[in-house]
This record gives C-alpha cells, sequence and structure tokens, in this order.
C-alpha cells in the first residue's frame, strides 16, 4: 500500500487535482464571460459590396454608424495620391546605375 | 460594372507593361517613368495603410520600385502583380522590424470632404484611432482590411495578387473587421 503524502486532503472527498479549476483559483481571479459585441452580418455584407435593406442596416444601429464613419476615412484615404518628390526620387535612383 | 481601380487584370495593359518593359530593357531607361505612374498610387496607399506613416511608406515604394528596376529582366507574367508583391514584402518586413503602440500620418494636400470643423476634428479623432487598432492586428488582417477597405479592391483581385482564395480572404477582412470594433468599441459604440 502507497503511504499518503497529503495528510491534508484526508477530508476532501476527491483530491485537489481533481477538483474543478473554478473551484481552486481564487474568487476574484476567475473569469466572467461577457457577452461578446459581434458586427452584424447585415453590416458583413453591406462593407462587402453587397446589395442590404436599409432598414437592415438601421436596425444595426450603433454598428451602422460605426462603420459608416469608418467607410468615410477609408474612403478619403483611397484618394491619397503618391508624393511627386518620390516618382523623382525613384527616376534619379534608377538612372544613376 | 468597371472598377476604376489600375491594377485589375487587364490583357491590354499586361501587353502594354511589356512593351515597355522592353524598351527599359533595351536602354530606354527613362520609360520606367511610365510604369511608375501607372501603379504608385495603389501600391502607396497599400503602403500607408501597413505602415500608417507616409513617410516609411514612400521608402517602402522608393526601395521597391528600385528593386524592380534592378530585376525587371525577371518578370515573367503580369508586372502590376509582381510589383505588388515587392511593395508587399516590405511592408512585412517593415513590420517585422517596427512595432509601434501608435501611428498617424500627416494628409495635407489631400482634400478633407468635411463640411464642419466639427466633423473635421471627429475624422482626425477617428484617424488616429483607427490607425492605432489597425498596428494592433496581425499583419495577415491587417493586409486584408487595407486591400479591400482602403485600396478599394474586390476579393477576386485581392485573391489573384495574394494567391490566396476568395474564401480565405472573406474570412480575414471579417476576422479584420470585428477585431476593429472591439479595439474600438469603448469609444465609438
Amino acid at each position: 500500500m502507497l503511504d499518503n503524502l497529503e495528510p491534508r486532503d484526508q477530508g476532501h472527498a476527491e483530491p485537489a487535482a481533481q477538483r474543478p479549476q473554478s473551484e481552486l483559483a481564487p474568487l476574484t481571479d476567475r473569469e466572467v464571460p461577457l457577452a461578446e459585441h459581434r458586427t452584424p452580418e447585415a453590416i458583413h455584407a453591406w462593407l462587402d459590396g453587397e446589395s442590404v435593406a436599409e432598414e437592415q442596416l438601421r436596425a444595426a444601429g450603433k454598428d451602422y454608424e460605426f462603420w459608416q464613419k469608418v467607410q468615410s476615412e477609408t474612403q478619403q484615404r483611397r484618394r491619397m495620391q503618391t508624393p511627386t518628390y518620390v516618382t523623382a526620387q525613384i527616376m534619379k535612383a534608377i538612372t544613376k546605375d | 460594372m468597371s472598377n476604376p481601380n489600375p491594377l485589375d487584370p487587364q490583357e491590354p495593359l499586361v501587353d502594354a507593361d511589356q512593351a515597355i518593359i522592353d524598351r527599359v530593357l533595351a536602354g530606354e531607361q527613362g520609360a520606367f517613368s511610365i510604369l511608375v505612374a501607372r501603379y504608385s498610387d495603389p501600391l502607396y496607399r497599400h503602403a500607408v495603410g501597413m505602415t500608417g506613416s507616409p513617410d516609411d511608406a514612400a521608402d517602402i515604394l522608393q526601395n521597391s520600385f528600385i528593386k524592380a528596376y534592378q530585376h525587371l529582366g525577371e518578370v515573367r507574367g503580369r508586372f502590376d502583380a509582381w510589383v505588388f508583391r515587392i511593395v508587399a514584402n516590405g511592408c512585412k518586413d517593415w513590420l517585422k522590424n517596427i512595432r509601434r503602440t501608435h501611428l498617424s500620418y500627416e494628409e495635407d494636400d489631400q482634400p478633407s470632404g468635411y463640411e464642419t470643423p466639427e466633423e473635421e476634428l471627429d475624422r482626425g479623432e477617428l484617424r488616429g484611432d483607427l490607425d492605432g487598432a489597425l498596428a494592433a492586428l496581425p499583419a495577415s488582417l491587417r493586409e486584408a482590411f487595407v486591400m479591400k477597405h482602403v485600396e478599394g479592391r474586390s476579393y477576386e483581385e485581392m485573391a489573384d495578387l495574394l494567391g490566396t482564395s476568395v474564401g480565405a480572404l472573406k474570412m480575414r477582412v471579417h476576422r479584420a473587421r470585428e477585431a476593429l470594433q472591439k479595439l474600438l468599441e469603448d469609444r465609438y459604440l
């Protein structure tokens, strides 16, 4: 017969290793699952360029407002042009070769 | 529907590119400027989107075109896809070397498109926040988001340029959106 090396566990119905992790962790360390906010599928479809009914988009409320702002910003960026000095520097560098 | 993006696969353009490449290889160095003018804007937007820095984007673009020039004889197939890969790899190397906590860029020469100072201020905040959030994404998600939303490419075009399936790219873009929304929701939702 093996010696019991954990005499403090004698009073428990099951060994510490078999008890659920949540029971062992201090209360303050236990994770409370929060409801995760997901981007609505209608918004993904709209952002992908699919046709989505306006009422479906409006039903997405703040998500729709948020992605409208992001769309507006990304469309501004789409108009960015290469600074003219870059083209000049490229041509200067290659003609040196 | 026509797509004005100059990196669209268009056979006449591919042939025209090859004709310019032949001229450059025959010794007419100046003809290379036609290729630079034709493709630099979408590539610059890609680099700015990936780095968040116009200066670094300009450096990457410059180095990429110089590299393209030096290896021009090795182009097989589409020049636009080939030079895109050089720029995309340059951006990924930049990301490996530099991790920034906050990125922003100036757009002094760009029209604002906003009518009131309040809208301009909101936009300035969103611009900085979006850069910061993009910087926090893994490179593959960031690349997919930038190509879709900043460069305005179709999934088919992206798949063509990246050698990945449309489904995989849709997944990446969706994951990027979810991540961006999560990063910015405290402030904007």
